[in-house]
């Protein structure tokens, strides 16, 4: 059967119409708060992934529909790319069927919530300056002035001293320039390397020119995704109060350089969760099988699967599906008939089946940490665990929709990142109610219990791809 | 929703006529109290025809649970055939014969609605069904399956069902397989998304 694409966007009219329609009750508004990302008014720990290539991805509706449905919150395009249309004219100008193709791509990912960082990269339109540049991401912020699901980046890597070049001056009238159009505009602007050169100079960079947010890409050496080094770069891109945003981490795969620590997700499931562990902002993952559509497989989920390591693992991480065994070692925690009624602590391994499998989502976005606000949903993929009354009561399956009641804090003891294998507890939101396996397992699961001992503990186990390495607590500890 | 459909509906619903165990529980047989008075007519009781998906069933390397991947498992219906609402208080799953500790778990975390019926959480509604997928995830060797279900149906009567003996193929030699928990992709197969 032939697949159905509007990679030509002249068919695409009628749908772009409907789209129109549709995204206005479906948007979602990217903001600044202090040194964190916010959607919708909710700080948030942003995952993207790569997808330069979007001008030209031939399958954008199913793209990222996928990308949205496994878990990232935003793509990384570049509008200018020579590997598809291209929005800007030498002169500036903008290109009518290019802006009109651009739009499309924007209300798709607005249709599927998800955030569009759009760097720009003058270099690639024959006979742009940065004098013409400016002129043409001026007029690309006006005419995307009704899309709040967006940051630019004014131009990638400026400071490698090849055509891609742009100076701070340039830089800065740019961003002068995005602001008198639209002062809503996030903006900010990527160097190369920002770990060489030096954190702190990134930092200082980003304060010098009064950028939004803090883009850093990285020098990508072998222990790249490891506590330490992250903790050294993020706390002091942090110091300047801005986000700091991880653009360009560690590649998976590239066309012209080998890099170490890139062939296996755990690389990239390490960092990702120490990025968030340590207060970043917002992760990229940075994948070339989004960057060129012009041959090879045209849906992205077919690159990414044609890859067992480390992309299709890793994007199989982002949601994970656990099991929370109850302190007996026995029983495992399982919503009856897989939710919608009660909830026991009866199911056991030897059991067939998959009803004690239960999906978990940290609600601030990113890998669960200790201390993260998390939602449970069951097997039947319809409800999600609830205390009932809010605590106090019995934990339930019923709900169909996260509300406080559907909160939980997960925690453990020193804090960190929440791993495989790891004993956890569960409180009801903001209340001092525990749950609680009733005699340790084997029985009912409530969410009435004021004290934290073995009863409230449950190993957490994860079937879906996760990090098997622990990285240090922070100093103190989170709880 | 009922898992065992979801494990192999196709497998299923190909073998279920052919090799299907339906057995039918009068529940004179099993109640011990005194029969109705020959001057009125009996009370109707809950009656139960248990079927499986297959039987017997093959052992298989894959897909049994998270936790244990191989063993032998299939889906298991049981169908309220008197007429009679029943509310099971208990469960009892046996390996040859003999309780296993290793499946003590209670009913309603075992069973469940069968698609497309009508379901009431903690009973078995009258003429209505449950279902689940049962059988043993294990690296050990077993030769059957049975299941027990003890409550009282709408007219207070105490009723225990035993289902039948669910028949375990034998186990290739060399499969067994160390306790490990494996990660599984959340999409094996081509995403829903497809279709668009």
């Amino acid at each position: 059967m032939k697949r159905g694409s509007c990679g030509r966007f002249a068919g695409c009219i009628v749908l772009i119409g409907v789209l129109a329609c549709a995204t206005q009750a479906q948007a979602q508004r990217l903001s600044i708060q202090g040194d964190r990302f916010a959607i919708d008014g909710s700080p948030r720990f942003l995952i993207f992934i790569t997808y330069f290539g979007a001008m030209g991805a031939p399958n954008i509706i199913n793209d990222l529909h996928v990308i949205r449905s496994v878990g990232f919150d935003g793509i990384r395009i570049w509008p200018n790319l020579d590997t598809g249309p291209q929005l800007m004219n030498g002169d500036g100008t903008l290109r009518p069927d290019e802006l009109s193709r651009l739009r499309f791509i924007l209300d798709q990912a607005r249709l599927e919530h998800l955030v569009v960082d759009v760097t720009f990269t003058y270099e690639h339109i024959r006979g742009m300056t940065p004098a013409t540049a400016r002129l043409g991401i001026m007029a690309a912020t006006d005419a995307l002035r009704s899309y709040d699901n967006l940051l630019f980046d004014i131009q990638n890597e400026r400071n490698v001293q090849d055509r891609r070049f742009m100076s701070e001056a340039d830089v800065a009238r740019i961003f002068a320039g995005i602001k008198a159009v639209d002062p809503t505009r996030i903006a900010t602007c990527d160097n190369a390397r920002g770990d060489d050169e030096g954190p702190q100079w990134v930092a200082d960079f980003t304060v010098r020119l009064g950028l939004d947010v803090t883009a850093l890409h990285e020098t990508r050496r072998s222990d790249w995704y490891t506590f330490p080094v992250y903790q050294t770069i993020i706390r002091t891109l942090r110091s300047n109060g801005r986000p700091a945003y991880l653009q360009e981490p560690m590649a998976t795969r590239d066309s012209f350089f080998s890099y170490p620590s890139n062939d296996r997700a755990e690389y990239f499931l390490q960092a990702i969760a120490n990025a968030k562990l340590l207060g970043a902002a917002g992760w990229c993952f940075h994948t070339e099988e989004g960057v060129d559509f012009r041959n090879g497989a045209p849906f992205l989920e077919d690159r990414l699967r044609a890859h067992p390591e480390p992309e299709w693992a890793f994007v199989n991480s982002l949601k994970p599906r656990v099991i929370l065994r109850a302190n007996n070692g026995v029983n495992y925690v399982v919503p009856e008939g897989g939710g919608g009624g009660a909830v026991r602590a009866d199911r056991t391994a030897a059991g067939p089946g998959s009803w004690e499998i239960l999906g978990v989502s940290a609600l601030a976005g990113g890998p669960l940490v200790s201390g993260d606000r998390v939602a449970f949903t069951t097997p039947d993929g319809v409800h999600y665990l609830q205390a009932a009354g809010g605590g106090g009561g019995a934990l339930r399956a019923a709900a169909e929709s996260v509300g406080g009641w559907e909160t939980f804090i997960i925690e453990k003891v020193g804090g960190g990142v929440i791993r495989h294998g790891d004993s956890i507890t569960l409180r009801a939101n903001d209340t001092a109610w525990y749950v609680v396996a009733d005699g340790g397992g084997g029985g009912n699961v409530n969410v009435n219990s004021t004290s934290r001992g073995p009863a409230e503990t449950f190993t957490i186990l994860f079937v879906t791809p996760h990090s098997a390495s622990a990285a240090p607590p922070l100093p103190g500890g989170l709880d | 929703m009922c898992e065992a459909w979801n494990v192999d509906l196709r497998t299923a619903a190909g073998l279920l006529p052919a090799t299907a165990t339906v057995i039918l529980f009068a529940a004179c047989n099993t109640n011990t109290t005194s029969g109705p008075s020959p001057t009125q007519p009996p009370t109707p009781s809950s009656s139960f025809v248990a079927t499986f998906g297959e039987n017997p069933v093959p052992f298989r390397s894959t897909g049994c649970s998270a936790s244990i991947l191989q063993g032998w498992y299939t889906p298991a219906r049981l169908q309220e055939t008197g007429g009679v609402t029943f509310t099971p208080s208990s469960l009892i799953q046996k390996l040859d014969g003999n309780v296993a500790s290793i499946l003590t778990e209670s009913f309603n975390s075992r069973f469940g609605a069968c698609a497309g019926t009508p379901f009431t959480p903690g009973v078995i509604l009258a003429n209505g069904a449950v279902c689940a997928s049962v059988g043993v995830c294990t690296s050990s060797s077993f030769g059957n399956y049975q299941f027990q279900i003890t409550g009282t149906d709408a007219n207070g009567r105490a009723l225990t069902f035993d289902s039948p003996v669910l028949q375990f193929g034998s186990r290739p030699g060399g499969q067994s397989t160390p306790f490990s928990f494996q990660a599984q992709q959340v999409f094996a197969g081509k995403g829903p998304w497809r279709g668009i």
